[in-house]
């Protein structure tokens, strides 16, 4: 083999070796995309399954809780204080109706 | 170009080339995560505002309710006590008709026929009540005629009608039946209601007096 053939011969090797290191780089490119697209459906995923444990957890409103036992605290006062007003005036009341309905018009 | 510059040439590309398709590789591969957070992070705000929202209507809702159902309860509180001043009212107002020897007893039944006359057109009307009141309406028939034919401004004529079981007080009618007054406890008793009922509602509930 002459030695113009034999350079030539390696430089056809040598273009077949940076073919095959560009190959295998397409192949670790691939594969690093494919890893970031599990790593991200694996995001998707436990968000997810967090969501649906967080919508099967009672939502203790504690703030919300103490409003209405104000509200409830509130009514039971106004409804002592309204009979203990009745208790009060219910003489008066009956007066009125007495005299009424014995007050006969002629 | 010598062999070893075009061999140093090709590694050059080659390592270029490589360096390259990492590099779009790595930024593909971040772009994907990085998107996948953002997603995560709007899935997550959109449930935050929907649960927020879900527990301020739930809330709201039962506040709602809460607050009906108080208002039912003071309207029955109050209209218990209307009751009770005329159940009151209605006990001694039974005792008072009991007590047949008061002069105030007298008077009212008096009252009761002339008022139901007066109220009534025509000249001739029966009055219907029970024994008890019939006896002694029957006593007073002449001096109750005068009064109401007094009233009325012209001669009437009264008939007494015994009729057992009538409630207490009167009931008239005219003679040709086709009038008739309620004047027993019963009927005046709903109509003081009816009118007063209103007034009677504050006056249990007002303050200070």
């Amino acid at each position: 083999m002459s030695i113009e053939i034999e350079e030539l011969t390696r430089l056809v090797e040598e273009e077949k070796r940076a073919e095959h290191k560009i190959e295998q780089a397409r192949r670790n490119a691939e594969g690093m995309i494919k890893r970031a697209r599990e790593e991200a459906n694996e995001i998707m995923r436990e968000t997810e399954s967090s969501l649906a444990s967080l919508q099967a957890q009672t939502h203790v409103q504690k703030e919300f809780e103490e409003k209405k036992r104000q509200i409830e605290q509130e009514h039971k006062r106004k409804i002592s204080s309204l009979n203990k007003l009745a208790e009060k005036n219910l003489e008066k009341a009956v007066k009125i109706i007495i005299n009424d309905v014995l007050g006969v018009e002629y | 170009m010598s062999v070893l510059e075009i061999k140093s040439h090709i590694e050059k590309e080659t390592e270029t080339e490589i360096r390259q398709i990492l590099q779009e590789a790595e930024t593909e591969a971040h772009s994907i995560i990085e998107n996948a957070k953002k997603k995560v992070a709007a899935i997550l705000e959109e449930h935050k505002q929907k649960r927020t929202f879900e527990n301020l209507a739930k809330e709201r809702s039962e506040l709602a309710i809460l607050r009906m159902t108080q208002k039912a309860e003071l309207t029955k509180v109050k209209a218990e006590w209307l009751d009770r001043a005329f159940e009151e009212a209605e006990k001694r107002l039974n005792d008072f008709m009991k007590d047949t020897r008061s002069p105030a007893h007298k008077d009212f039944l008096t009252g009761l026929v002339v008022e139901g006359a007066i109220k009534m057109s025509g000249s001739r009307f029966v009055v219907l009540a029970d024994s008890q009141v019939s006896g002694f309406l029957k006593k007073t028939l002449k001096s109750i005629s005068k009064r109401i034919s007094e009233a009325k401004g012209g001669e009437i004529e009264l008939q007494l009608m015994s009729k057992p079981n009538t409630p207490a007080g009167v009931i008239l009618q005219s003679a040709d039946r086709h009038q008739y007054y309620n004047n027993t406890l019963e009927a005046r008793l709903s109509a003081t209601r009816q009118r007063l009922g209103g007034e009677l509602y504050s006056l249990l509930f007002r303050e200070g007096e």
